[in-house]
């Protein structure tokens, strides 16, 4: 199971993934929805933890596509602005959940979890 | 005293065609004129030493309206008709003198206002010499026809007869007409009881005198002329002190007490010449001289007279003028004496005018002005060189009690017969000094407020951009506590973890220090800066959370700018609304590119932030700089009015432009606080950022 993080944050970025890859053997991250498209391919046991507040293509925008290619992959939203339209749109996308910002890591593992349960 | 007055013609043109009352009047006078005359004329013939009813006619044809002519030349000769009656003198001649009279009044009558543009010969000294010439011609004109009907009378020569004519006529017009016209003029101005009984005294002993001196009663016969001149003191008496009516009223008086002694074989003219002829030329003479200066000095008087009252008139109105002026008026002679204090001024200054009046204007000013202030008119009177006259400027002003003041001072300069006064005009300010300290208190307050609202705008950008290093701090925690429970090689990366969250930590309190700095109230403080450095700053807080917008941001700066001479909070808060602005604008643009430039033009920095936005609507174009427009949803339209006051305030300018391509371009334009190099005005390079 390879976890993928996408956020145009550098350092919360790197300080996730340096977090999870002490849990976890394989994280990746990326800095832009295009350079994820470009640069990986990911599976049903694979999980996208995704920030939805991104330049140039949103988290919602990449899930749409992803759909759109007929890629499936369970999706963490994170968001530093939640509201009623956001959590509506998370849900109706299929998000497994949505999360604020920062990070509750112990929440952030559960979700992590249900991805891996329901592949 | 009621003197008489242009302003006051006798006709009015619009008083009744026939007044009866004034007709009568006149032809009252007329007869009375006929009977003196007839009374005290001399022989041999009857020829009369003078004639005034030529007089009555000329005033009462000036007195009366043209349309009323014709009933005064009727009522005139019917009257005529009955006074020739009784005298003993041939018809011919009677009619003769009539048919002069009206020829001779109504000719004068005509004449006289075109020539002298009034009615009245006393005015002054030119309208009585155009009255005088007047009757001159007109008394050669009366006496000729009266000596050719006349023929030779008692065996005198055409000429000795036509003098006498001439002289009767011309003594008749200086004596009769300007005393009618005087009284014409009379308006009922109130006689004071004193000034009557002055008059009075003065009638009473001129008559006195003049029956003493022209009946010889007190025997001067070895002195024949003193009756001739002893009146004459009264009579300028009475035109000095009191009318020009009274005057001639008493001038009248004398004349016929001469004539009637002269008629009686008594007085100077007697005494001089015993021949009959001759006898009635003299008295002509004394008469006509005495006549002719009390007439002039009744001019020079009214003249006078009413040079005093405009001049009065005018005193009047500048006095009301300096009383009223808001501004302290005074003035000074060419030493700095003070010569004039107006109320405004006791009220700025607190001296009374009598205390200030007489004593160096310098008392005026604070002391490290007063030593230098002599040698300011000193130099001006040598050199010409103004300082303050004619422009004007503010200076420091002392009151009585020491204190001192701002007021604005004018003065200007009158030169009178080589002599300088000087007029200074000075208007307290220190009111007005308040109202502006106040006024760029609330523009401090209004900044603030504005700075607050674009912060309201700003703040949950900024919430969001506190959170990213928070969670990263968190991250980085979370991982360093699960490394130090690890093995020792895992726990070296401790070090770095902790590294990367103090780097985190620090900028969140970066982001916490610049929203400080940019709430704080402060006070306005203008140095030198250079311009990128403070578009820079002013950028990272205006693009926070720019990124996710999905807005290409690119920056132009010319690298050889000159320092510019600002209050750099302001004019961030300026770069900080337009930026701000212009990311709004293209909030719903498919194409969202924003463009900050810098670049030297004509001895300004201009800053430039062009955005890719719809534009701006013609409809709020005019007025985009006027407080409360606004396109914003919930903007308070304060941004950009504000936005403009703080450029002007640095002399500066702002204002936008439509792009070519679409969107809109805001300009602010500084000056540059040193020229600039030639090389830097030339098309400088630029360096490109894109972020």
């Amino acid at each position: 199971m390879a976890i993928i993080i996408i956020d145009d944050d550098d350092a919360v970025r790197d300080s996730l993934k340096t977090l999870l890859s002490l849990d976890y053997d394989d994280v990746k991250d990326f800095a832009s929805c295009r350079k994820f498209l470009a640069g990986c391919r990911p599976g049903k046991n694979d999980a996208l933890i995704l920030d939805i507040h991104l330049p140039e293509m949103s988290g919602f925008e990449l899930m749409e596509q992803l759909t759109a290619r007929g890629i499936h992959v369970p999706v963490i939203l994170i968001t530093g602005r939640p509201d009623q339209r956001i959590r509506a749109r998370a849900a109706e996308l299929g998000a497994i959940a949505l999360l604020d910002k920062p990070v509750d890591y112990e929440a952030l593992r559960f979700a992590l979890e249900q991805a891996g349960s329901e592949a | 005293m009621a003197r008489p007055s242009p302003a006051h013609p006798v006709a009015a043109p619009d008083s009744p065609p026939f007044a009866s009352g004034r007709l009568l009047a006149i032809a009252a006078a007329y007869l009375v004129a006929h009977g003196l005359a007839e009374a005290w004329s001399i022989e041999p013939g009857g020829i009369p030493a003078v004639w005034p009813p030529a007089g009555v006619a000329f005033a009462g044809f000036l007195m009366f309206p043209r349309r009323a002519w014709p009933w005064l030349a009727i009522a005139l000769l019917a009257t005529a008709g009955g006074a020739s009656a009784a005298a003993d003198r041939a018809w011919i001649l009677s009619a003769a003198f009539a048919a002069s009279d009206l020829a001779l009044g109504a000719a004068g009558a005509w004449a006289y206002p075109r020539i002298a543009g009034g009615s009245d010969p006393l005015e002054g000294l030119q309208p009585l010499a155009q009255f005088v010439g007047l009757a001159v011609l007109g008394a050669i004109a009366w006496g000729g026809v009266a000596a050719a009907v006349a023929g030779s009378l008692d065996g005198l020569p055409f000429e000795q007869i036509f003098q006498l004519f001439l002289g009767s006529a011309l003594l008749g017009l200086v004596l009769a007409a300007p005393l009618m016209l005087s009284a014409g003029h009379v308006r009922s101005a109130a006689m004071s009881r004193s000034g009557v009984a002055e008059s009075g005294i003065v009638f009473l002993l001129l008559s006195v005198v003049s029956i003493l001196g022209f009946s010889e009663w007190l025997g001067q016969s070895r002195l024949p002329l003193l009756a001739v001149f002893t009146p004459v003191p009264f009579l300028i008496w009475l035109s000095v002190r009191r009318t020009a009516l009274e005057t001639l009223a008493a001038l009248l008086v004398v004349s016929l007490i001469e004539m009637w002694s002269t008629a009686h074989d008594f007085g100077p003219a007697v005494r001089i010449s015993e021949a009959l002829p001759d006898r009635i030329l003299w008295l002509q003479v004394f008469l006509t001289t005495r006549a002719g200066t009390i007439l002039i000095l009744c001019a020079v008087v009214a003249a006078r007279t009413r040079f005093e009252q405009l001049a009065r008139e005018r005193e009047v109105r500048l006095r009301s003028i300096v009383d009223t002026i808001p501004d302290a008026i005074v003035t000074i002679d060419e030493r700095g004496i003070i010569d004039a204090f107006s109320p405004a001024a006791e009220r700025l200054f607190g001296y009374a005018a009598a205390e200030a009046i007489g004593r160096n204007v310098k008392m005026l000013m604070p002391p490290f002005d007063r030593d230098r202030h002599d040698d300011h008119i000193a130099r001006y009177l040598r050199t010409g060189e103004r300082r303050v006259i004619g422009t004007g400027r503010i200076v420091v002003a002392q009151r009585k009690d020491g204190s001192t003041f701002p007021v604005e001072l004018a003065v200007g300069e009158a030169v009178h017969e080589g002599r300088h006064a000087f007029i200074g005009f000075l208007r307290d300010i220190s009111e007005r000094q308040k109202v502006e300290q106040r006024l760029h208190e609330l523009q401090d307050d209004l900044l603030r407020v504005s700075r607050l609202s674009a912060m309201s705008e700003l703040a949950s950008a900024l919430a969001h951009e506190l959170n990213q290093p928070l969670a990263a701090i968190k991250n980085y925690g979370l991982a360093g506590r699960h490394l130090l429970h690890a093995s020792a090689e895992r726990r070296e990366k401790v070090v770095e973890i902790l590294d990367r969250t103090i780097e985190q930590a620090t900028r969140a309190g970066e982001i916490i220090r610049r929203l400080r700095s940019f709430l704080q109230k402060r006070e306005v403080e203008t140095v030198l800066e250079d311009l990128n450095k403070v578009i820079e700053e002013a950028s990272a807080l205006a693009l926070i959370g720019i990124n996710e917008k999905g807005i290409r941001v690119a920056m132009e700066r010319a690298t050889d700018l000159p320092p510019v001479l600002i209050d750099k909070i302001q004019i961030q808060q300026v770069l900080i609304n337009l930026i701000r602005n212009a990311i709004d604008a293209m909030h719903e643009s498919p194409r969202r590119e924003l463009l900050i430039r810098s670049q030297l033009r004509d001895a300004a920095v201009i800053v430039s932030v062009v955005d890719s936005g719809p534009g701006i609507q013609p409809s709020v174009a005019d007025k985009l700089f006027h407080p409360f427009v606004t396109t914003k949803q919930g903007g308070m339209g304060v941004g950009l009015s504000m936005s403009r006051n703080i450029v002007e305030a640095h002399n500066g300018r702002l204002w936008c432009e439509a792009n070519p391509s679409g969107g809109a371009t805001f300009h602010m334009a500084l000056p540059a606080a040193v020229r600039a190099s030639a090389a830097a005005q030339a098309g400088q390079p630029h360096d490109v950022n894109q972020c």
